[in-house]
This record gives C-alpha cells, structure tokens and sequence, in this order.
C-alpha cells in the first residue's frame, strides 16, 4: 500500500518535471531569440532587455536558467507580464476562483446527473435504458462550445433566464452561482454522457452478481440491495472514471470561459497568447497542468482506499 | 467487336454489398454519413451554391430559402457553401493528426511490446509521463509559441496523442506477441520488423482502426476548439470551429442558424465517429472470442 502511493507521488513529481521542461523550454524552441520571443516582437527600452535578461537569467546556461525559473516557480513567481507590468502571480490569483468555482460546480453536476441517469438506466432497463443509451451517446459528441452557443442562444437570449456573458463576481455567491450555471452546463455536458454510460455498465455487471440475487431472494428491501450490494461495488470503477473525467475539465475551462467570456484562467491564457504575453502563457498552462495531474493521481490513489480487495492483493 | 471479361467468384459489388448488409443500423448510418462527408470536401466547388465569402451586406442574417438552404451569416454569406467548404479544412486537420499519431503509435507499441523486458516498462513509463500533458493546452502553448494557424495545433496534437495510441496499441500487442505462432516465427528466424509487418500488425489491425476512429473523433473536437478560441484556421478560410466563434454575434442577436449549423456538424461527425469505432471494436473482439 505505501509503495503503491510513493510509486504515484514519485510519477506525480516526473510528469510535473517534465510539463515544466517543456513549458520553460518552449521560449527556446520558438523562432527567433529568447529575448524577441519574451518581448512579443515589441521593441524595448534597453532597461527593459535588462530586466528579461535577469528575470529569466539568459546570460546563463540551459540547466541554470530552468532551476532559476523553476525554482521562482515554486515560490510563486512567475515574473511579470510584459503587457500590464503586473506580476503573473497576482493575475492569476485574481482569476483562480472563478476557474475553480465552474469545475466544482460541474463536478456536482456530472456526479449527481451522471450517476443518477447511470443508476436508473441500468436498473430499469427496457425502454428507458435505450433512451438513455442513446441521449447519453448524444451528450458525449457536443463539445462545450457548441453546447454553450446552443445554451446562450436558446436560454439567455430566447428566454432570459440566465445572464449572457460574466461571472457576477463580488455580487454574492448566489448571484455566482447564477451566471455560471450555462458555463458549467456547457462544461459537463459531454462528462455527463461518459459518467452516465461508465455507471450504467458497472451498475449492469454488478446487478447480475449471486450475491444480489441471493440478497433480492431472501427479501431484503430493493432500496438496500441497491445501496449496500450494488452501488457500493459498482461505484469503485465509475469514481475512477469521474475523476479522470473531471480532471479532463481542467483544460476543458480554456474553451467555455472563451465562450462565455468569463474572467477565469482560460480566458487569461487564450488572452496572453493572442498578446504575445510568454510569462503569462507559461504560467497559466503549467498551473492547468499541475491541476490536471494532481487531480489523477489522488484518483489514482484513492482506488485502493475505496476497494480493500486492493489492499490485500498488493500486501500479499 | 466486344470483349466480355468475367472475373472469377463473385464480383466486387456483390462482395460489397453482402458486407454492408452485414453492418447494423448505426453503424451503416454512421459509415454512409462519413462517405458523405468525404464527398462533400472532395467536391465542395461543384456542390455549394455560392461563393463561400461572397458577402451581401442586403442579405445578412436571412433565413432558410431555396437560395440560401441555411440562410446567411453577418455578412450576408451563405452558410450551406461555407459549410461545405469548411467540411475540407474541419476533415483534413484532424486526418493529418490521426495518420501521424496512429502510424508513430503503432511504431512505438509494436516496437516495445516486441523488445519487451526493462525496454517496455521503461518506455511505458515514458509515455505515462508525456500523457500529463492534456493535448490542447499542448496545442495553445504550439500557438503561443509557433503562430496562429493549424499547423502549429496539429504537430502539437499528433506529439500528443501519439503516446495515447501507443499505450492502448502495445495492450493489444503485448497479447498477439504471447501467441504460438509469434513463436513459431522467431523458430522460422523472421525478425521483429518482419514479424510485426507482416504478421502482427494485419492481426491487430481491427483494434488499431477502432482506436484510430475514436481518436479522430477527439482530434476533431480539438482543433474545432482550437480554431474556435481563434487561434487556428484564420479568416477568410473557416473550418466549423472558427463559424462557431464568428456565428457568436448573430446567437447574440438572436439568428444563431449558422453558429448551430456548424456545430451540428461536429457533432455529427464527432457521433458518426464514435459509432464506427466502437463497431469496430465490438466486431473485433467478437472474432477473436
């Protein structure tokens, strides 16, 4: 068991490695100098070529400037942007939340959709299940964006429930929560087929286990056998699936605060891009990437924790 | 003077069409609704009604009519004939991608899983740590770095979905490797590159082709997204992705016909997609049981 959790630490610490190479190395593997890249193309003062020079350490070699950076990294900074002159760490302290705000709210979403209409296909079979099958099939194949223009289209400017565009924050959770209902719609959607369809199939299995069977045969309540014979067994594969799933959102928050126009870290990053802004760019995807690879692992390691079988196997 | 020419057994039509009629609903619609698509790129020119960019600042924003079957965007161009042009670039980009990708995955599946031992696992390891890396935000960093354009998303997608195919495809390997008659053909001195082109890889083919068809469902949805966040094919070219993004002023104004038109498109796509390679694989696993 603890070997199996230091073999995952030890491969959460070699992806992070190399997600931060690539990122740092990118400035120099881009046409053209380190010091033209940085800029944006834009021409600087010779106080300003300076200042790059020390902030990212180009009179040193490779390794040395990828430690100082790195190492800047872990401390929190993640130098300055060459547009607004502030330092990326308070750009993105000042969006984070709205990011992870959307992926929790779309985590409870895909947990509690996902899941029930998983549950209710595979328990009630017939019918409903085809319609299920088939909607969820459906749910997988729209990417969020397409799902956002259906949503903005036929619910904030047909119908006016929701707002159009911003994230309301600093006017209350409530309202918050409010405007980024379409953004989380949009996001889960297509998780929400993969989580229903994973639930369904491992539902499915565990319905035709003896002990369910025997357990309905021997009159015990439908409610119980339900939550203490199948879904207990029948959640372990699908919280693995839901959590590589929702890890996948991470990058997924590029696209849907793009097209909602909210303030979060997607929309700092695609902006950063379009304005030339590498320090910016570069923090932004490696915090997407941390996230992404940290969520996996503590999925990967609370597998053993939600199945004992596990742990005995491993022990043994 | 005529020359019959018979061939032997029964024709190729014949072959065809007990093959088709062998297909299931679905996956008949979603094969058919792929041919379509190839034909529509292959002969946009002589199938869209108008000029792509042809713009008619007195017909913006109109609706469905026999000159226009999806009516017009803001600038009065007729969304059928953009569609149909972009369907070129939207099929094209992610193509590229999935030949690269499935061509470099195989190569390393077949490769390790052959050498097998210290090599494999090592290797795995490797291709565990490149999959860290979620394949669009590779395919922004390409753009920050690189430029706008595809072509940047799309080196960066086939680097990023390589490893993917590899580790699914070395599975499928590992397992025709442990057969007899891989055995039996080291016993006959064929080598591995041997071995795996002329034996292994044809087994294994089903798999591959299922994973290759679900992967371009995934690259598909990529690059749509990239070129929707503007950063990939620019204007005046259109891929759907980027109709989706410049169809947003018309949503907010209450003509969202060609913002949906494109992204019905990919959705259909992205589901004929998936059908097939889950056929695929279903097929595949039924023989070798």
């Amino acid at each position: 068991m603890i070997r199996y959790l230091l073999g995952r630490l030890g491969r959460l610490i070699a992806v992070l490695l190399f997600a931060s190479a690539l990122v740092f190395s990118a400035v120099y593997l881009a046409p053209g100098s380190p010091i033209g890249v940085l800029s944006g193309g834009r021409t600087l003062t010779p106080e300003q070529v300076q200042q790059l020079t020390e902030q990212y350490h180009l009179d040193d070699p490779l390794p040395v400037r990828y430690w100082a950076w790195l190492s800047g990294v872990l401390h929190g900074d993640f130098g300055q942007s060459v547009i607004s002159r502030e330092s990326v760490s308070t750009l993105i302290a000042d969006r984070a939340g709205t990011t992870f705000l959307l992926v929790l709210y779309a985590t409870v979403m895909i947990v509690v959709i996902g899941l029930s209409l998983g549950v209710f296909a595979a328990l009630k079979g017939g019918k409903s299940d085809t319609a299920v099958v088939m909607g969820t099939g459906a749910m997988a194949a729209v990417p969020s964006f397409v799902a956002a223009t259906v949503l903005v289209s036929l619910f904030a400017v047909r119908l006016a429930w929701f707002p159009v565009f911003g994230d309301g924050a600093g006017a209350g959770i409530v309202s918050q929560l409010w405007h980024l209902t379409l953004p989380a719609v949009a996001l889960a959607l297509a998780a929400m087929g993969v989580s229903a369809r994973v639930t369904r199939t491992s539902v499915q299995q565990e319905q035709d286990n003896e002990f369910v069977h025997i357990a309905r045969n021997r009159g015990l309540p439908s409610a119980l056998v339900l939550r203490r014979h199948i879904l207990r067994n029948a959640l372990i594969p699908v919280t693995t699936a839901v959590g590589i799933t929702v890890a996948g959102l991470i990058a997924g928050t590029v696209v849907v605060e793009q097209a909602f126009a909210l303030n979060g870290l997607g929309t700092l990053l695609i902006q950063s891009v379009q304005a030339h802004d590498f320090a910016a760019v570069q923090a932004v995807t490696l915090i997407l990437v941390t996230s992404f690879v940290v969520v996996n692992t503590l999925v990967d390691m609370t597998h053993p924790l939600l199945d004992p079988r596990l742990q005995r196997w491993q022990s043994a | 003077m005529t020359t019959t020419l018979t061939l032997p057994g029964p024709s190729w039509t014949r072959r065809l069409s007990h093959r088709v009629a062998r297909l299931g609903g679905s996956m008949l619609a979603a094969s058919g609704f792929l041919v379509f698509l190839a034909l529509v790129a292959l002969f946009a020119p002589l199938l869209a009604p108008h000029d792509p960019n042809e713009t008619d600042l007195s017909a913006v924003f109109e609706g469905v009519s026999t000159s226009h079957p999806m009516g017009t965007d803001e600038l009065g161009r007729d969304t059928a004939s953009r569609i149909i042009w972009a369907t070129r670039v939207s099929l094209a980009a992610p193509l590229l991608v999935i030949v690269f990708a499935t061509l470099i995955g195989m190569a390393i599946a077949l490769f390790t899983a052959w050498r097998g031992g210290r090599f494999d696992s090592v290797c795995t390891g490797a291709l565990d740590i490149m999959l860290g890396f979620p394949g669009i935000l590779l395919a922004i960093l390409a753009v920050a770095f690189f430029g706008v354009g595809l072509a940047a998303p799309v080196i960066a997608l086939t680097i990023a979905y390589s490893p993917y195919y590899a580790r699914l495809t070395r599975t499928v390997a590992k397992r025709e490797i442990a057969q007899s008659y891989v055995a039996a053909l080291t016993q006959l001195g064929y080598g591995g590159v041997r071995a795996s082109l002329l034996h292994i890889a044809p087994n294994i083919l089903p798999f591959a082709i299922a994973q290759s068809a679900v992967l371009f469902a995934y690259a598909t949805v990529d690059l749509a997204a990239i070129s929707f966040l503007g950063l990939g094919v620019q204007p005046p070219t259109a891929d759907w992705g980027s109709m989706v993004a410049v169809g947003q002023s018309g949503v907010l104004q209450g003509y969202p016909l060609p913002a949906i038109c494109a992204g019905v498109m990919i959705v259909l796509t992205v589901m004929a997609l998936n059908v097939v390679g889950e056929g695929i694989a279903d097929r595949a696993t039924r023989r070798t049981r």
